[in-house]
Parts: structure tokens; sequence; C-alpha cells
């Protein structure tokens, strides 16, 4: 068994009539970087609010190391250890980096404020360029260093899988070479992750395998270099034109 | 057929108005001439013609007002203070109260509505305190706290009101001219764009509404119909004083309109009605009716959204009659057009900056007359901002935008679509609590539209363009009850019965099925070729191929590529953009 | 000058009240967008729970106190539960109209059982007061400015020193984040109400022995701590106190040097002018664009 299995998932906003999903089939094992890729609205970010809670699924299973997700609260799920790191990264603009960071750990019971710290400067390790800013308000950053913020906040719960949404959005492409470093860094140092991307190129670079969605369904799914020669992943990206 | 509907809509409700005219004269005359009867009838009815004005105001447009009382209370004391003191006739008097509380209400308008929606709840209770302040204390002109005692009654012409029964006749035939008045207020052009402006401001700005005028309107309205009710009052009972139009009875007022249902006239008549009576009937909670009352209050925002009134008509609504007939195509499709050289929106380095980020980083672009422009780019290279500045819903930190010919740049957005820039929005923006219909005539009434002053016309419009996007069927159900493919197609449908000159299709194809999407590409089609010009923002690549005749693209907001869709896709920056840099070259590989 | 420092001290002393109630308006905002209309009537409550304890039970000054803060605290739960929670989805609209509602409802109930004339309650310390200079401090207002200082250091320690603190910043800042890291977010909100309750109702047992205990007593205290919200920026804390003391300066001068029947207008007029001239307050960010 994976550690994080999705089964024939099928999920719909309230306000929306249809499906937004239909039936999508996803694993991800212990150690791995599984990205899902696609369009806009294909539901790579539906499936991602699926698995934390946000977006109640209609029918399929949703399991993390066997147990399942079905009717958890979304609190209840970031205990379980999976944590979300949402487009638009969403970092408290009132609080500082440190104190941003250190709430990623509130999924964790009885955690000394003392530990705590000493976990947010392992972070800093990780991303030596936020420690210059770590009195620095939310609101202050720029696009690369929210993103960073987010993505180390969101270590501090000790994932069991880290749900990634969209880490390049907006940036520049220096700054997603960057983002994605540290992604290949947190892998190195064994989180699980699944990570949604646009920016098929980047996440197939460092992601052990791959899924393109395509309208709420799985199109295709592979190792990276299967995808990238694949023209079906340029024509749901580019439509059937660019097809070269 | 629009004759019919003409003057179908000219006399409606109105045999209906003049048979309760005869019964409620009828019934004034048979109450029991003892007081007790009477003055609960005559508290009744000038209640709910105060209450009426918060149908308008927060029933329609949507906005809290608190100082129901106060208004009521200045037509009360119009009516008091000019014929005690001034010894003029009661007409005259009555309309000198009406005319301060609705000059007082336009003010206080005027200052708080540009504002959110709480800001009015609480100028109003601001105004409500002070005014009652005013009552108490200015002792040389209102009489202080013991108030003013015999008020006489009219006489107009040879009818006497001196009499009860003859006043509370005069109460009723007002009652139900102003019930008539608000319900068809509803339903017509002023009504609809209240309503718009209550389900969706933006919306309702980017369709020719001036929001802010509407508010001051309904406002200005509410405070009229509390005025005129308050004169009412002040000749019923011939004795007012400062508590009865205090804080407390705006609460009253408001808890009447939100039982009954703050949707409908109705609706207000049978919460005013209900809680008059109620206390009589329930004299053993006499202690704690009020607390009572305050539960209830809370009960009905929990389990009776829509009032009472809601809670009947769910019971019996029947649908309404489909409108058969053929219908004038919209005029758009009966024209040809190809695309011009003339250029019919430019924009010129627009820059948006929001902070430190730079949404928008000096774009520049040319869209010609009669083309299907397609602006694409990844989430987040600034489409939505561009879109938002171009329709006026963001200021532009620097740059201009020339619609045909005109500099928009600073213009508000209402003005925008009357000038014939309309929009369709990312996340639907309809008008929940109105039908598919309505939704649509709102568009086709923005002003300066051909059809805009003639109601027949409008609806005709309307249903012209929902011919075209084949929901003629639905027109009258309500727009939420529809999916969410055919929610946008009537956002598409309520741009076009405005007659646009340009349509901006904000991502249209966000959120559609497969079915959908290759439907709103057939309907894009359709739209080709008749001379309008549109500009669509979209990520589906197979949907802006299919339609577009230029491509601009974007990203970081600034424009990376410009000019014909085959050269554009191609173009290896935008499949970088897309796709991502290839890796290969990156090192960023582990 | 004598009595312009008298009327000042007086002025800080109520506008400190007004402060208080205004700080509980503050949080309810800042933490659950509810603009609750019955936060006059925390402080009605928090006045006759002491009356309880003191004149009726006898029980020592201090302890009736410090029964009610708990018993408030208790109190905004159950509020919070009635009147915000099964209407949290449906808009700003419905949650104001439930808190009116709920307003009546208090008033009405402490009305039935403890009937409409007035109590009096004795001040917080034998003491009439000291004389400093020309200015004489009564005990009670000097126990009002103590306390609400006390409480605004307090307030200030709790959300900017503690991770409870952080927080309940994280949740008024972005529900559904605070969500997904983990943070209780339905606890925290629960525990603004209490704590706002609580705060109501400290700052109705302190004003209590200054005025008279009755069912009205919050009504005008509400509005002015509402007016005070506006005028020191709707929505921010250090507004929220700068505003209510500013107010109650402005109508204790208002109230000796122009008109001592139109005492309350001043709050009024003053919440008026600052709406037409500058709505986003003396400390309110601008109001900001929003597509």
């Amino acid at each position: 068994m994976s550690l994080l299995e999705i089964t024939n998932l099928t999920a719909r906003y309230a306000s929306a009539a249809g499906d937004v999903l239909k039936g999508i089939n996803v694993s991800v094992e212990e150690g791995e970087i599984v990205t899902l890729l696609g369009a806009n609205g294909a539901g790579k970010s539906t499936t991602l609010r699926s698995i934390s809670g946000l977006v109640p699924f209609t029918s399929g299973t949703i399991t993390l190391n066997g147990q399942s997700l079905l009717g958890q609260g979304v609190e209840a799920i970031a205990r379980l250890g999976v944590s979300h790191v949402p487009e638009g990264r969403r970092v408290f603009p009132g609080l500082t980096v440190t104190e941003n960071i250190m709430l990623g750990a509130s999924n964790r019971k009885g955690v000394s404020r003392a530990e705590m710290m000493r976990e947010v400067d392992e972070k800093f390790d990780l991303v030596p360029d936020l420690i210059r800013l770590k009195d620095a308000l939310g609101w202050t950053l720029s696009g690369g260093q929210l993103q960073m913020v987010a993505v180390a906040r969101g270590l501090m719960a000790k994932p069991r899988v880290l749900l990634l949404d969209e880490p390049s959005l907006g940036l520049a492409p220096l700054i997603v070479q960057q983002v994605f470093k540290i992604v290949a860094e947190i892998r190195k140092r064994g989180t699980t992750v699944l990570l949604v991307e646009q920016n098929a190129n980047v996440a197939l670079s460092v992601a052990d395998r791959g899924y393109v969605l395509e309208t709420g369904r799985v199109l295709v799914s592979g190792k990276p270099k299967d995808l990238w020669n694949d023209p079906q992943v340029r024509a749901a990206y580019l439509g059937g034109h660019a097809i070269a | 057929m629009s004759v019919n509907l003409a003057s179908a809509r000219l006399w409606r409700g109105v045999p209906q108005a003049i048979a309760a005219i005869i019964a409620v004269v009828a019934l004034a005359f048979v109450v029991p001439a003892d007081g007790y009867y009477l003055n609960i009838l005559m508290q009744a009815v000038t209640y709910a013609i105060a209450v009426s004005g918060l149908v308008v105001v927060l029933g329609y447009c949507g906005q809290i007002s608190i100082a129901q009382a106060a208004f009521f209370g200045l037509g009360a004391y119009g009516v008091a203070i000019g014929m005690v003191d001034f010894h003029l006739g009661f007409f005259p008097a009555w309309l000198c109260g009406i005319g301060v509380a609705g000059i007082l209400g336009l003010i206080l308008g005027l200052g708080s509505l540009r504002l959110g929606g709480h800001y009015l709840a609480m100028v109003t209770i601001s105004f409500q305190q002070i005014l009652t302040l005013f009552l108490t204390n200015w002792l040389s002109f209102t009489h202080g706290p013991d108030g003013i005692r015999d008020i006489p009654r009219p006489s107009l012409g040879p009818i006497s009101f001196a009499g009860g029964h003859a006043f509370l006749a005069l109460c009723m035939v007002t009652l139900v001219i102003v019930t008539l008045a608000v319900w068809r207020l509803k339903t017509g052009r002023l009504g609809r764009a209240m309503q718009a402006v209550r389900d969706n401001e933006l919306a309702a700005s980017t369709c020719g509404i001036d929001v802010f005028g509407t508010k001051v309107i309904a406002f200005g309205l509410s405070a009229v119909l509390g005025g005129i009710g308050g004169g009412l009052f002040a000749g019923g009972f011939q004795y007012i004083s400062p508590d009865q139009f205090s804080f407390g009875e705006s609460i009253v007022l408001l808890t009447m309109a939100l039982l009954g249902g703050v949707q409908s006239p109705f609706g207000s008549l049978v919460g005013t009605l209900v809680l008059i009576i109620l206390p009589e009937w329930l004299r053993f909670l006499k202690q704690i009716y009020l607390a009572v009352y305050g539960a209830a209050v809370i009960l009905i925002m929990v389990f009776l959204p829509d009032g009472l009134w809601g809670l009947m008509l769910d019971r019996v609504r029947k649908r309404a009659k489909p409108i058969l007939g053929e219908v004038e195509k919209l005029p758009l499709l009966t024209q040809t057009g190809q695309e011009s050289a003339e250029i019919v929106l430019e924009v010129k380095e627009l820059a948006k900056h929001f902070g430190g980020l730079k949404a928008l980083d000096g774009i520049s672009l040319k869209v010609r007359r009669g083309s299907v422009h397609a602006l694409i780019g990844p989430n987040g290279s600034g489409k939505s901002t561009f879109i938002n500045v171009i329709t006026g819903l963001y200021k532009p930190t620097a740059g201009q935008v020339l619609f045909a010919g005109q500099d928009i740049t600073h213009e508000q957005p209402h003005l925008r679509n009357r000038a014939g820039l309309a929009r369709t929005f990312q996340n639907i923006r309809v008008w929940r609590g109105m039908t598919v219909l309505e939704n649509v005539m709102v568009g086709g009434e923005r002003p300066g539209n051909d059809v805009a002053e003639d109601a027949a016309l409008v609806v005709e419009r309307a249903l012209a363009a929902l011919d075209f996007v084949g929901l003629r069927g639905d027109a009258h159900r309500m727009v939420g009850d529809l999916s969410y493919g055919h929610q946008r197609y009537v956002e598409i449908a309520r741009a076009l019965a405005a007659t646009p000159k340009t349509l901006l299709l904000d991502e249209p194809a966000a959120g559609l099925n497969l079915t959908e999407k290759h439907e709103l590409g057939e309907l894009l089609r359709r739209l080709k070729g008749h001379g309008l010009t549109i500009l669509i923002i979209d990520h589906d690549m197979k949907l802006v191929e299919q339609v577009a005749d230029h491509i601009t693209v974007l990203n970081f907001g600034r424009r990376i590529a410009d000019g014909l869709p085959r050269e554009v896709l191609n173009h290896p920056d935008v499949i970088a953009a897309y796709l991502g840099e290839p890796q290969e070259a990156a090192g960023v590989v582990a | 000058m004598a009595i312009f420092l008298q009327l000042l001290f007086t002025g800080l002393g109520i506008g400190a009240i007004y402060a208080l109630v205004a700080l509980g308006f503050v949080l309810l905002i800042r933490a659950a967008s509810v603009v609750n209309f019955a936060q006059g009537q925390f402080a009605m409550v928090g006045a006759y729970i002491l009356v309880v304890g003191v004149n009726v039970l006898e029980l020592p000054y201090l302890l009736s106190m410090a029964i009610a803060v708990v018993l408030m605290a208790v109190f905004g739960i159950v509020f919070a539960a009635t009147t915000y929670w099964p209407l949290r989805h449906r808009g700003g609209l419905p949650v104001i109209i439930s808190t009116i509602g709920a307003s009546i409802f208090l008033e009405n109930i402490v009305l039935f059982l403890y009937g409409p004339s007035p109590e009096v309650l004795p001040g917080l310390f034998d003491s009439p007061g000291i004389q400093i200079g020309e200015v004489f401090m009564d005990s009670q207002y000097l126990s009002i400015l103590v306390a609400a200082t006390l409480l605004v250091v307090l307030q200030y320690l709790i959300f900017e020193k503690t991770l409870l603190g952080k927080k309940l910043q994280a949740t008024s800042q972005d529900k559904e984040m605070a969500s997904l890291l983990g943070i209780p977010v339905a606890f925290m909100i629960l525990f603004t109400f209490a704590y706002s309750a609580m705060l109501g109702g400290i700052a109705g047992m302190l004003v209590a022995p200054v005025l008279f205990v009755s069912v009205g007593m919050g009504g005008l205290i509400a509005l002015k701590a509402f007016a005070a919200n506006i005028i020191g920026g709707y929505g921010s804390i250090p507004g929220a106190i700068l505003g209510g003391l500013s107010l109650g300066v402005a109508e204790t001068l208002g109230a000796s040097y122009i008109s001592v029947p139109y005492k309350d207008a001043f709050a009024f007029a003053m919440l008026l002018m600052f709406l037409m001239v500058r709505p986003q307050g003396l400390f309110g960010e601008k109001i900001s664009e929003k597509a």
C-alpha cells in the first residue's frame, strides 16, 4: 500500500454544477516527489484541496498510510501529517517570518517553545535567504520570499506528505530555480511531496513520477522522461495546434 | 407583441389595487367604533407603510438602515408641528414632514453610501440617536418629552377625515397605493438596478448601473416612505412624543420587515400585522414579550431567511408562463462586419502595481474593430488585472486606456459600460436573487442602449439574447438554479443585450466541463463576423486558437508576444512561459 | 485650567470604558468579521452579575468580580453558539441582525428578571478619592483607568507574546490557512467571543458604580464604543483605545462647555464628521481595492 492513495476520486464545489474531478487515481510512495500537471482548470488544485479536506469529495477514497481521510476535518487531516502549502502562499500578512514559520507546527502537540525555535532555525539553514528577513512582516515580502516562507512553514508540520500547490506561480525564472532547488533538497532530506505545477518542465525535473490531468481526469502518467516526450502533455497545455 | 407587453406592464396590479381600495374602505367603516380595534389597525397600517420603506432599502437594495423610526418621526413631527404651531393644513404639513425626511435621507445617504455596507448602519444609528435627543431637548420647537397633543385631522373638499373610520380609510388607501408602488418598483428598471446592486455591486457597475446613485435613491425612498407613514400616524393618534420614534422602534420596524420577508411589500405587510397583533394575543407574555421578540429575531434569521412571506411563496410558487413568440433577433446578428484597421481599444504603457508587486508593467495593446483578440498568459501573468483596469475596477498606476477614441483611463466603471464596453467575469457574477430574464434585462437597460427606455423592448431584447445563447426556456428560472456553464451564458447574454461595441470575456471557459467548453466555442464562433469586437482572456488554448484573430501573450505583467495565433503559439518564449524553461540546461535535476 | 484638568480626568475615565467595549468590538470584527450590536449588553449583563454578587449574595466585592468575569466568558461562548455559529456562512447582514435580536433579548430578559428600577452599586474602594493639586481623582474613575490600562497591557502580552496570541492573529488574518496548519479555528473564534464578553463585562462592572445599573445602560455605551471604533479606524486595536479615550474627553468637555442635554449628541456628531471627512478613521488603513 502506498503512503498516499487516491482512488476514483470525484469532487465538486458547492457553487458549481458538475464534477470538477471525475475519478482520479493517484498514488504517492514514501519518499517520492510526485507531480500533477495540466492546464488551468484541469483539477490539480482541487485534488490537493480534497486531500487536505477543503473540498469534500463526493465519491472515491483517499487514504494516508492506510487510514481513510473521508469525513475528517481540515484540522484533523493536518494533525495526521498532511501539510498543504496552498496556491498563493497564504503567508499571514500581519505576522513576522519567524512567527509564520513557527505556526507551521500547530498540528503537533506538546512541542516546547525552545524545540520550536530550534526547528525554525533548521528551516533557516534550509533557506538561508530568510534569515535576514526573520522579523519582517508577511506583507512586506516578495513573491519568491513568500513562497520560501510558505514551504518552510509547511515543513514545520513534520509532514508525512507535503502538498505543494503551484510554487512557481508568478515567479521570475531565476526565482523558480531557487524554489525548486529547495524542493529537491527537501526530498533529499526524506520528505514526500505531492507537487502541483503548471510549469511542466521544472516540475518534471525534480519529480520521480508525474500525472497529467485534463478536465478532471488523469490523461497519462509515468516517469518524467516519458512524459517529457509525450505529445499529449504539450497538447494539454498549448492546445492541439502547437504539436510541432 | 411589444404593444401587448407594454400595456400589460403599464396596468400591472392596478385592477387588483382598485379592488383592494374598495375592500379596505369598506373594511375601515365596519371596524367597531370603540377605539381598541381602530387603534390597532391604525398603528398596523401606518407602521406597514414605514416598513415598506425598509423593503426598498434593505430588501431590494441590500443596505441596512437602522433609523426608520427616525424618518417615521420626522413625518409625524412635520404634521404635528405644522398643524399645531404653524396652523398649516394636514396635507401641506404632511408634505413638509415627508420632504424633511427625504432630504435628510439623501444627505445621510450621500455621506455614507460610498463606503461599505456597515457604514450606513452606523450612520443611521447615530442619526437616530441625535434625532431623539433633539426631539426630547429642543423644547421650543418640538415641545420636548411631553410630546404634542390635539393634532387635528384634515378634510379634503367635502370629505372630512375627522372621524376615526374615515381617517383609517385614508391610511389604508395610502397603504394600498404604497404597496402597489413598491411592488411595481421591484419589477421595474430602478428596482432591478437596486437588486443588481444588492446581489453584486461589481457586476452592477460594469452593466452601466450607477451603484452609488442607486443606493442613495433607495435610501432616500425609504426615508420618504417612513415620512408618509409617520404623518398618518400623527393624524391617527392625534398625540405624539419622542419615545415613539426611538432606536427601539427602529428595531421593531426592522424586525417586522424581516419577519414578514424583506423581499416583498406583501411580506412586510404580513410581518407588521403579525407583530402588532401578536402582543395582543400573547398578553400572558406581556412582561417578557420583548425578550421573546428578540429571540424571535435570531430564530427568524436562522430558520426563516426569507421570512413568512417567503415561506408561503415556497408553498404556492408556480412557474411563470414562458413568453412565447418570435422576437426580433439581436441587432448584432443581422449585421455583417469584418475586422477593420480601425483601433477600437488602445492601451498605452499600462501599469498597475500592488505595493511592490508589478502586476502590470507597461503593457501596450491595440484591438482592431471587429476582431477577436485573445489575451493569454500563465497564471499570475496579469491578465485579470488587465481586464479589471480596462473596465475601471482598478485604477492604473500609470498609462492610458483609449476606447473608441475617448480617453477612459479615469472613467468610472458604469460610464465605461455606457460607452459600449461590456464584460463577463472569471468567477461568474450574476445576480442570484433575480431570474435569468431579469439578469439579462438589466444588461439591456444600460443607459444609452437603443431599447433602454422602453420596458417592452427591453424584454424583447433580453429574450433575443437568451435565444442566442439557447436559454429562452429558462427565462423565468432563478439564475442560481442554472448550471455553472449556463450561468456563464447568462452573463454573455447580459453583456450582449447591452449592444456593446466591445465585449470583454474574462476566462469564459474557466470551470466548464468538456461539453460546455465545446458549446462555448460554438457560441463564440457564431459571434464572429458580425462586426463585434471581442477581447477574450483564457487559458484554454484549444478555445483560443479556434476563435482568435490575434493573440497577445503576457507574462510577469509584460507583453512577451503579439501577433497571429500560429506565430504566437509556436513562439519559444510562449512555450517557455507555459511549460517552463527547458530544464536540461538549468541543471536543477538532482 | 483646574476645571479643564478635572474634566480631562473624568473624560479619560469614561473614555476608558468606551475603549474597553470598543476593544471587544474590534476583536470580534477581526476574528470572525462579526459586527456585534450586543456588545453593550455584555457590559449590562456583567454589571447585573456583579449586582447579584455584591448586593444580593453579599459576597466580597473582588470575589464577585472574579466570578462575574468567569461567567461572562461562559456567556460569551453561549452567545457565539446561538447568535453567530448557525449563521456564520451566511454573510455579514444576517449575523448583524441576529446580534441586534440578541441585544433586545438580553435587555428584556434582564428587565423581566430584575425589574425596571435601577440598581446602585458601591464603589470598589471606600475612600472617595485623592486630591492631586487642583484635580480631585475620584477613586472609581481611578480604578477604571488603572484596570483599563492593565487590561490593555494584558491583551498586548497575550496577543504579541504568546503562541495562543499568534494563533488568534493567524485566525483573524486567514481562517482557511490557519485551519490547514492545524490551528483549531472554531476554538479560536469561541475564545475571542469569550474574551470579548469578558472585556465588555468588566467595562460594565467598572462603570456600574459611576452610573446606575439599568437594563438600558449598555445600549448607549455600545453606540459610543461603536463610534470610537470608527473614529479610531475600523478594525484597529490602537484606534479603538484612542478613539474611546478621545470620545470620552470630547463629550465630557462638550457637556461642560457647550450643552448638557446634548452631551450624548457629541459622540454621534463626531462620528458623522469622521464618516464624511475621514472614513478610515485615525488609524485605519485606506479602504483597499479588491477584485
